[in-house]
């Protein structure tokens, strides 16, 4: 499956449900995340909107529809495709490529409108986390240009 | 027998009148309400016992078999029931929320929901001094709780709902959710930096339960659902005193120095004069350096322990400086002279500021932190750097909960936003 695409979210979505228990003890998730992929013209959105106890719908954005989102985790493909490669290759993320991990030295940049939803990031970070662990069980290709 | 003796006791008019009636020589009652709550008494006085038989009773002797168990109205409940007849004025009382029928969300039945179904958010100023239900019909007299925060603005948040519906669902055990069994040996000066690091966690922790303990019974039972949220946030303050007291003591190392600097950041916020005070000192400030403190260690960790453990405290912190950043900011926007709250915060906030160079510039916070970060003691200087980092982002999100609060610190911050060292 590509990533990133609709379809590869969707897949990981499965996995979660699958899980349902884990993300049920793991309690309510109520935020919407942008992630946005690459630069310049040829940078890919999604907003992925968690509500309940898991993704309840992504859809891709341009940049217009940024705003919707509580909080935006935006990083080159390269970033992205060490990330997900890493958590395919040990199960979930090593200590070295989980989401905060990578987010505090600014690998991954996280912004927000105010303060409120950028703590969302920290307030829901175990569901994000498990949520993107469960991709090692999606296959995986990325586009040519995923390294760039 | 008790530690409250007091020289001299104020007799409540109410129990004085009961006390007359009674017939009580009023220096007994004033000397039983030396050793015992005028509730207590009243207890006895509503159930017509003599003042010789409050006294025996009081005194800690063997119960009087003559002195009476029932209040005159409860002896006519219990003749009537003995011949049949009920009183059911319960069901003739006038029920302002009756038939009420929540519909349910897609999680449950929430506080959210429930406020919705009725109309049930709360009055600006609490309309009684009582324990009654918000909602419910309560007796004319009754005995009063004695709050000293009966005005929404001192207390309420916007997002608290919620946030203790979220709060009750993402409770964590340190026993059963730390993958304990994973930890193994590490070199003994990262270890140390862990446990140094761990020791100063365990000390303050647990003040996000203190100082909210020490409050609560203060607030108005109208506005519940900020007790509630306290209630979830001395809980999560608890699982993080255990979580790290269990991580030092778990790998071969064990709790380090505790310092006196620290213990004065606590007693700033134990101790603050108003509520307004402390939960800025500790929701916003405290807290939210802590949060960032829990996201380095999350980012330091050197094992999955580590990495679970401040992942789970992180979201809990996150939790709490929500509620004390929108409490702030609703403390301000109802407070009824806010020219003179906000003087006042300025000031607190200027104290707290120069606080935190009791943690920033605590060697035995820092260094630690900066030899995790370098990965041993050889590398402190480039562990250093992380620091810098960590001081910039707790000056920076302080500075932006400030914002959203409406309290301009960015003008005034006496912190440098880089770090000094």
């Amino acid at each position: 499956m590509q990533f990133p695409s609709i379809e590869w979210f969707n897949a990981v979505q499965k996995e979660a449900e699958i899980e349902a228990d884990t993300f049920r003890r793991m309690g309510f998730c109520d935020a919407t995340m942008l992630l946005a992929l690459g630069t310049g013209d040829d940078a890919r959105r999604f907003i992925l909107a968690f509500e309940d106890y898991g993704m309840t719908s992504v859809r891709e954005v341009d940049e217009s529809e940024s705003a919707d989102a509580d909080f935006q985790l935006s990083a080159d493909n390269a970033v992205w495709r060490e990330m997900i490669e890493n958590i395919r290759t040990h199960g979930e993320a090593d200590l070295e490529h989980t989401l905060n991990r990578l987010q505090l030295p600014g690998a991954l940049a996280l912004s927000a409108s105010d303060q409120q939803n950028e703590d969302l990031f920290y307030r829901y970070n175990q569901t994000f986390q498990e949520f993107f662990n469960l991709s090692s069980r999606v296959q995986t290709e990325f586009s040519v240009d995923a390294s760039a | 027998m008790s530690e409250q003796l007091t020289e001299s006791v104020t007799v409540p008019d109410k129990l004085a009148k009961m006390a007359t009636e009674n017939e009580w020589p009023l220096d007994k009652l004033e000397s039983m309400l030396q050793l015992f709550s005028p509730f207590q008494v009243q207890i006895l006085l509503d159930r017509k016992m003599t003042a010789a038989q409050a006294e025996r009773l009081l005194s800690g002797e063997r119960p009087d078999e003559n002195a009476p168990l029932y209040t005159p109205e409860q002896e006519e409940y219990i003749d009537n029931l003995k011949a049949g007849k009920y009183n059911l004025r319960w069901l003739q009382d006038q029920e302002p929320t009756w038939g009420v029928r929540s519909s349910l969300s897609s999680r449950g039945l929430t506080l959210m929901d429930i406020n919705k179904a009725y109309a049930g958010e709360p009055e600006d100023v609490a309309p009684t001094d009582s324990m009654a239900p918000r909602g419910a019909v309560l007796d004319p007299e009754y005995p009063g709780m004695g709050y000293t925060m009966n005005s929404k603005y001192e207390l309420w948040a916007d997002n608290v709902a919620p946030l203790y519906e979220e709060a009750v669902s993402r409770q964590w055990s340190v026993t059963r959710d730390i993958p304990w069994q994973d930890l193994k040996p590490l070199p003994n000066d990262l270890e140390r930096a862990q446990c140094e690091f761990c020791t100063f966690l365990t000390e303050v922790e647990m003040i996000a339960s203190d100082f909210p303990a020490k409050w609560l019974w203060r607030m108005n039972q109208h506005y519940h659902e900020v007790k509630m949220f306290l209630c979830t946030q001395a809980m999560d303050e608890s699982r993080h005193l255990e979580v790290f007291r269990k991580r030092a003591l778990a790998n071969g190392g064990g709790l380090l120095h505790a310092r006196a600097e620290t213990e004065l950041g606590l007693a700033n916020i134990l101790h603050a004069p108003s509520y307004i005070q402390g939960s800025f000192l500790m929701h916003v400030v405290g807290e939210g350096l802590v949060l960032d403190i829990f996201r380095a260690g999350e980012f330091l960790a050197q094992n999955k322990v580590e990495k679970e453990m401040y992942r789970l405290c992180m979201q809990d912190e996150a939790r709490h400086v929500s509620y004390g950043t929108m409490h702030l900011k609703y403390f301000l926007e109802n407070h009824p002279d806010r020219e003179k709250a906000e003087r006042e915060l300025h000031a607190v906030a200027e104290i707290a500021e120069r606080g935190f160079t009791g943690f920033l510039c605590n060697s035995f916070i820092i260094e630690p932190l900066a030899v995790l970060a370098g990965g041993g003691i050889k590398h402190i200087d480039k562990g250093m750097e992380a620091v810098k980092i960590v001081w910039k982002r707790i000056t920076d999100e302080y500075l932006n909960r400030c914002d959203l609060a409406g309290l301009d610190r960015r003008s005034r911050i006496v912190l440098p936003a880089e770090a000094p060292y």
